[in-house]
């Protein structure tokens, strides 16, 4: 599905990624782990096509086209999400506005009047389980996006958003970092519904919290911005007990 | 084409005569037309280049009985600038000005029946001269700077409403201005009062074509509020990028009276203004919110003169600006609190966001007061380059347009959300309409 070719990404004049390759099979839940500024976000970030990340050499392909230069809207509509490690707060911008819009993206649909009430209404139709399962009343799809949120209600707004789109593949950075363990739990729960829907998930952590949660297909290792080792989950059990020394000597 | 004195003045003579204007406006414009070979630009304006030469300054337009008599691409104008149709008749009052001639102008007998007078001046000038020579250049005069004196020295078009004692109009009344020859200069004049408890709502848009090349927009709005009145003045302007846009504004509020001035600017190629609100009676308030949105090589040289010439009176100017290319928006506030103003205060709150690396922005306050007992403050923020917001929703899907749609307005929201709903609603399509325009 995703497959990422001597990867070299650049920012601010400083090369990052410096030759990542990286195979993604559809379908499966593959983790990328890595030492803090080891590349991880970089990558994500390249992928979902951040324009001041610059990608200087080799390609991205997803289900087998070149997107290296796509625009990231064009990426989105090819079916890559990304959930944010730090998501941004946009002012002024209504949260159930905003996800009938990501709805309406999707689908064609939209709701029957700009009216609130009608927009509420769309909204809870669409994603009612969803909003139930993350913990989300009513009253908070009249907040802002991001704005004032805690950092688990960020990490679960960013699994909504994934939700309101149906990704084919949904990148996710570090989305159990800074959040309880009521929140990381439901977080695993619907990560493991969206592979049950046919999402491929890509998870970058370097706390591993939500190894427990899910069926690991694969895991890759990052070090100074090349993965230098791919394994199954006795990779990764081997590093949580030795740590990252095993693999990059 | 070269623009002699001896050429302005029969231009002044020519549209006085074909508007049949009484000696004393005749006069004026003359006397106008003479200074303005005197006078400098207006001291915030004094780096804007304008090529008087090149510009045509009256341009009547056919007049139409019905609204649809009027030219296909008005009516297209017109509902760009977010008016639909329908909503146009249910306006208490509205008037529709293309280059220098009102071609369509409609007010309710209702409004009549309160003994408002809400008309195109020309026709107030024939029919209440007395009252309209009252207000006339009251508030800003030709002499003041060159920008001023070619103003009345060949104005034409524009608004006059009074709302007599303790009326409240229940209905905004609307004026639509639009430019359409090319090259031309329109300078409409409007002078709104509000007598003592009054109450009434403005609302003026402004719009050019994108095909058109040269245009110069130099207006003046002149607004008086007596004791207790309430004015509320909202502007939309979308200009396309080849306007300069120089207009003059002045408002004086009497004891306990209101003005809010809400300004939606959008586009232009260079707009310099500063509207001057003095706070003359005890008690009394001004609001003035603007927002501006620049693009390309577009530049706003925003601002706003408040001047608190009595005890207890309050202001507070609101700025948000948008900046996206290498368009560049500055703001310069200045609120004056003079001796004597005691239990005064002052507000001025200036907030931009730049959508690209090369956008700028500045702001630059100028707070005084000679008064112990009175507050004054001020607080801006310049937000840093939007890229990961835009980034952000780009990688829902969005379209780069979508997204900065949604930046803007949800930037412009807090202020938005204070204007009654179908005219927020009227701002957000014009914004909408402007990033439509990139």
């Amino acid at each position: 599905m995703l497959r990422l070719e001597g990867l070299r990404v650049r920012v601010e004049d400083r090369e990052i990624i410096k030759g990542a390759n990286l195979e993604v099979q559809g379908r499966q839940v593959h983790l990328i782990i890595g030492p803090n500024g080891s590349g991880k976000s970089t990558l994500a970030l390249a992928v979902a096509g951040h324009p001041a990340y610059e990608v200087v050499g080799g390609k991205i392909f997803f289900e087998g086209r070149d997107i290296t230069s796509l625009p990231p809207d064009e990426r989105a509509r090819r079916g890559i999400f990304l959930a944010f490690q730090n998501p941004v707060e946009i002012e002024g911008l209504n949260m159930v506005d905003y996800l009938a819009k990501l709805i309406e993206k999707r689908t064609g649909e939209k709701p029957l009047t700009p009216l609130r009430e009608h927009v509420v209404e769309f909204v809870t139709e669409k994603l009612g389980p969803y909003l139930e399962a993350l913990g989300f009343n009513e009253g908070f799809l009249d907040r802002e996006i991001n704005v004032g949120f805690s950092g688990g209600e960020k990490k679960k707004f960013e699994i909504l958003q994934m939700f309101a789109l149906r990704p084919k593949l949904a990148i996710l950075d570090e989305p159990d970092s800074g959040v309880d363990v009521d929140s990381l739990n439901i977080i695993g729960r619907l990560l493991d519904r969206a592979l049950q829907e046919g999402i491929t998930l890509l998870l970058i952590t370097h706390t591993g919290g939500l190894y427990r949660h899910l069926k690991v297909d694969r895991v890759h290792v990052m070090y100074d911005g090349r993965i230098v080792a791919s394994g199954g989950g006795d990779l990764f059990e081997r590093i949580q007990e030795s740590g990252f020394e095993v693999v990059i000597r | 084409m070269s623009l002699t004195e001896e050429f302005l003045v029969s231009k002044a003579r020519q549209i006085s005569k074909e508007l049949g204007e009484p000696d004393w406006l005749r006069e004026v414009r003359e006397r106008s037309a003479r200074l303005f070979f005197k006078l400098d630009m207006p001291e915030h304006a004094r780096h804007v280049k304008v090529d008087f030469e090149s510009l045509e300054y009256f341009s009547p337009a056919e007049k139409a009985e019905k609204l649809e008599e009027l030219p296909q691409e008005i009516r297209e104008t017109l509902e760009a600038l977010g008016i639909p149709e329908e909503e146009m008749e249910m306006l208490a009052g509205m008037q529709v000005q293309v280059d220098s001639s009102i071609v369509y102008q409609t007010f309710s007998d209702q409004l009549r029946s309160l003994g408002v007078i809400a008309m195109p001046i020309d026709r107030a000038i024939r029919e209440h001269e007395d009252l309209v020579r009252s207000y006339f250049a009251r508030l800003a005069g030709p002499e003041e700077n060159k920008i001023l004196a070619l103003h009345y020295a060949l104005w034409a078009g524009g608004t006059f409403i009074y709302v007599p004692e303790g009326v409240e109009v229940p209905f905004p009344i609307s004026a639509l201005f639009v430019m359409r020859s090319l090259p031309i200069a329109q300078a409409d004049h409007t002078i709104v009062v509000a007598e003592e408890g009054a109450k009434v709502h403005y609302i003026e848009g402004c719009s050019a074509p994108s095909y058109i090349r040269e245009a110069l927009h130099y207006g003046v709005t002149e607004v008086w509020a007596y004791p207790g009145a309430e004015v509320r003045i909202t502007t939309m302007q979308n200009w396309a990028n080849h306007v300069i846009n120089l207009p003059t504004k002045r408002g004086v509020a009497m004891s306990r009276a209101k003005i809010e001035w809400v300004e939606s600017l959008m586009g232009s190629k260079h707009t310099a203004v500063r509207p001057v609100i003095h706070l003359r009676g005890e008690g009394s308030s001004a609001r003035n919110v603007g927002l501006s949105f620049v693009k390309g090589e577009e530049r706003h040289d925003a601002g706003v003169v408040i001047r608190h010439l009595a005890p207890n009176t309050k202001s507070q100017v609101i700025s948000k600006s948008v900046a996206k290319d290498r368009g560049s928006t500055n703001f310069y506030g200045k609120v004056e609190i003079v001796q004597g103003a005691k239990g005064s205060s002052g507000f001025v709150q200036c907030d931009s966001l730049l959508l690209s690396p090369e956008a700028s922005s500045e702001t630059i306050p100028a707070l005084r007061s000679d008064e112990i007992d009175s507050e004054l403050g001020h607080e801006a923020y310049v937000g840093k380059v939007a890229e990961d917001k835009l980034f952000y929703l780009m990688s829902r899907g969005l379209s780069e347009e979508e997204a900065i749609t949604m930046i803007v307005l949800g930037f412009f929201e807090p202020v938005v959300r204070d204007i009654p709903f179908e005219y927020a609603n009227e701002i957000k399509k014009l914004i909408e309409l402007s990033i439509k325009g990139m």
